[in-house]
């Protein structure tokens, strides 16, 4: 499916200004980023530049200092946490795993937005659960504890629940994390794959621009708490941005329509980031 | 856990394993909890001053013809009564508890909850014999206002409040707590029940007037919890993926401790400060059933029944005439459970 790009975004945060809670400066400033309907937009910057922080206030799990994030032009802040739920999973950075829950118990957890809260669990749920665990492949797994599960069947079990959600938009904090070559790869393709068939809007936090630009419709740059452009992939991942942004000296390269980053050394090495 | 000696580890491999097989039955750990239970009561009543076997307690029930019909009636019965409301009570609190602060050592009797309840009930105790009706109520005031002082206390200078600052909260505050119930019992010694009979726990000389005021509360208290079993099911996630799942954190912890509460009133208006039960029980029941709140809670709430019941049948019977508080039982068996625990979560 391709991105509507006239259409109005699906979610959209306006200028928003972002602090953690604990916090005693704005980890993000004067922000504005939207979400088009069916597009797969990737989050990309250096350590510390504000890219989960981001993340988790489009998720509605932080709350801005100012400006507004809007679902379909209605504010978030509006809408219960449950309908909220409905339409946009998010899977945060580093979960805490839950000790002697089931990967397919786990899973189950994502379907609880649509279920009513004494309904034992549907046919449809069953069926979301599955489904779910057969595209991350953890079906053979679903009766093991979480807390027994490698670290990338573990990151596999809760990408599951996100999935068997079955929301219209995914906000993934790093969702490779974790995740051994050829997992990064399977997920990658998992989620390209959901976007394709299903037409589910998809924002993730990605270290590597490689894949970043393999994957997504659109790339935002975020550069110390501010966005430093949001475009194509191509546009976006340029020597002067990788100079600028990540300090690198590098090369772009395309090796059979795949873009590659060569990456020389530090830009100045005299100066420190 | 590569301490513990391999019978150990062999035995909880094939819990383990008794537990996937019973994952598509699980209602078969209720029945057998729930013929424990009837066990147990039928035990307890034939025990006491004057033995009665075990075969004749249905029959001394139903006749009143029989010589110890009016004893069962008037005198055993409620206590059994009583000692299952306590420990139904006592272990769901306690699970609802553990969820909701992440952390399995969390009881109500470990962070204030009950000593505020402890507090209110002994002030109504205290200051009008009138108020008897109202004592559960009463003491669900103290150890609301107890989890709303531990939950500020845990949460000041921050918006959130983790599983251990919860915690270390309530050990300050059940401390001050403490030494209220210890001030008010020294004060009021002619009104006040005895500080070491009510600190300990006991269920001696509770008949059908404390099950009368009790059972509503801890029924409903029960029945909230068991509706709530999602939300508790989400609690055992992190915050963050709770919230991204859709359930509002915050209003659901502090509703959930409400829960708590009341049925820890519920178990100190009968009882006093019965300890261990709500650390046992959910504990135990977890490596039978696993953490899902579904079939975790009518768990405990029939073991904790059934332990209780056995516990206060044992503190009648092993010095008898006289009688042992059944929270010093429960405490020398909850002790070393609770030492393994911490070894367990230490390794």
């Amino acid at each position: 499916m391709t991105p509507q790009h006239e259409a109005e975004p699906l979610l959209e945060a306006r200028r928003i200004h972002l602090r953690h809670r604990r916090g005693e400066r704005d980890v993000v400033r004067d922000l504005s980023i939207g979400v088009r309907r069916g597009e797969v937009l990737a989050l990309v910057g250096p350590n510390g530049s504000g890219k989960s922080t981001t993340l988790a206030a489009l998720g509605g799990a932080l709350e801005p200092r100012s400006g507004e994030v809007l679902l379909d032009g209605a504010p978030v802040s509006a809408l219960g946490r449950r309908a909220f739920a409905q339409r946009v999973a998010r899977l945060p950075q580093a979960p805490a795993c839950p000790e002697g829950l089931t990967v397919a118990e786990l899973v189950l957890c994502g379907r609880h937005p649509h279920r009513g809260s004494l309904q034992t669990p549907r046919s449809e749920d069953r069926q979301a659960v599955a489904a779910a665990l057969r595209g991350v492949g953890l079906a053979e797994l679903r009766h093991r504890r979480v807390e027994t599960l490698s670290g990338g069947e573990r990151r596999r079990a809760w990408i599951a629940m996100v999935l068997a959600q079955r929301a219209e938009l995914l906000l993934l904090d790093e969702p490779t994390a974790a995740l051994d070559l050829r997992q990064q790869h399977e997920v990658l393709d998992l989620l390209a794959e959901v976007n394709h068939r299903q037409g589910t809007s998809i924002v993730l936090v990605l270290h590597d621009l490689e894949h970043a630009a393999r994957i997504a419709h659109r790339v935002a740059v975020l550069h110390r708490g501010r966005l430093y452009q949001v475009d194509s992939p191509r546009a976006c991942i340029v020597p002067d941005m990788l100079r600028d942004v990540f300090g690198v000296a590098a090369r772009i390269e395309t090796d059979a329509g795949r873009l590659c980053i060569r990456v020389d050394g530090p830009a100045d090495p005299t100066r420190r980031l | 856990m590569t301490s513990s000696p391999g019978w150990v580890s062999r035995a909880s491999a094939r819990l383990v394993l008794l537990r996937e097989h019973l994952d598509e039955r699980p209602g078969v750990w209720t029945g057998v909890l729930a013929a424990a239970l009837a066990l147990a009561v039928t035990m307890s009543l034939g025990v006491g001053a004057a033995a009665l076997p075990a075969a004749d307690v249905p029959r001394a029930l139903l006749s009143d013809a029989h010589p110890f019909h009016a004893v069962l009636w008037q005198v055993r019965v409620p206590r059994v009564v009583n000692a299952i409301l306590v420990g139904a009570c006592l272990a769901v609190a306690g699970t609802v508890m553990q969820t909701v602060v992440r952390n399995p050592l969390a009881d109500p009797s470990l962070i204030g909850i009950s000593a505020g309840a402890a507090v209110a009930a002994l002030l109504g105790i205290v200051l009008s014999p009138a108020i008897a009706l109202l004592l559960p109520w009463l003491a669900l005031l103290g150890a609301l206002g107890a989890a709303a002082l531990v939950l500020l206390a845990a949460e000041a200078g921050t918006q959130m409040q983790g599983p251990l600052r919860i915690v270390l909260a309530g050990v300050a505050v059940q401390s001050i707590l403490f030494a209220c119930v210890a001030l008010i019992t020294f004060l009021f010694a002619d009104r006040a029940p005895s500080f070491a009979g009510f600190t300990v726990g006991s269920l001696a000389g509770s008949g059908w007037r404390e099950a009368r005021i009790v059972t509503v509360p801890a029924l409903l208290g029960i029945a909230v919890a068991h509706a709530a079993a999602r939300p508790l099911d989400l609690l055992l996630l992190d915050d963050d993926s709770a919230t991204g799942i859709g359930l509002p954190v915050r209003g659901a912890r502090i509703a959930l401790c409400s829960v708590a509460g009341l049925l820890a009133a519920g178990a100190v208006s009968i009882a006093g400060l019965v300890g261990f039960v709500g650390l046992i029980v959910p504990n135990a029941a977890r490596i039978l059933v696993g953490p899902s709140h579904h079939r975790l809670l009518p768990t405990v709430a029939l073991g904790g029944a059934a332990l209780v019941v056995v516990a206060d049948a044992c503190a009648r019977t092993v010095v008898a005439p006289l009688e042992l508080p059944v929270g010093a039982l429960l405490a020398l068996v909850g002790g070393p459970y609770f030492l393994v625990l911490l070894r367990r979560r230490a390794a």
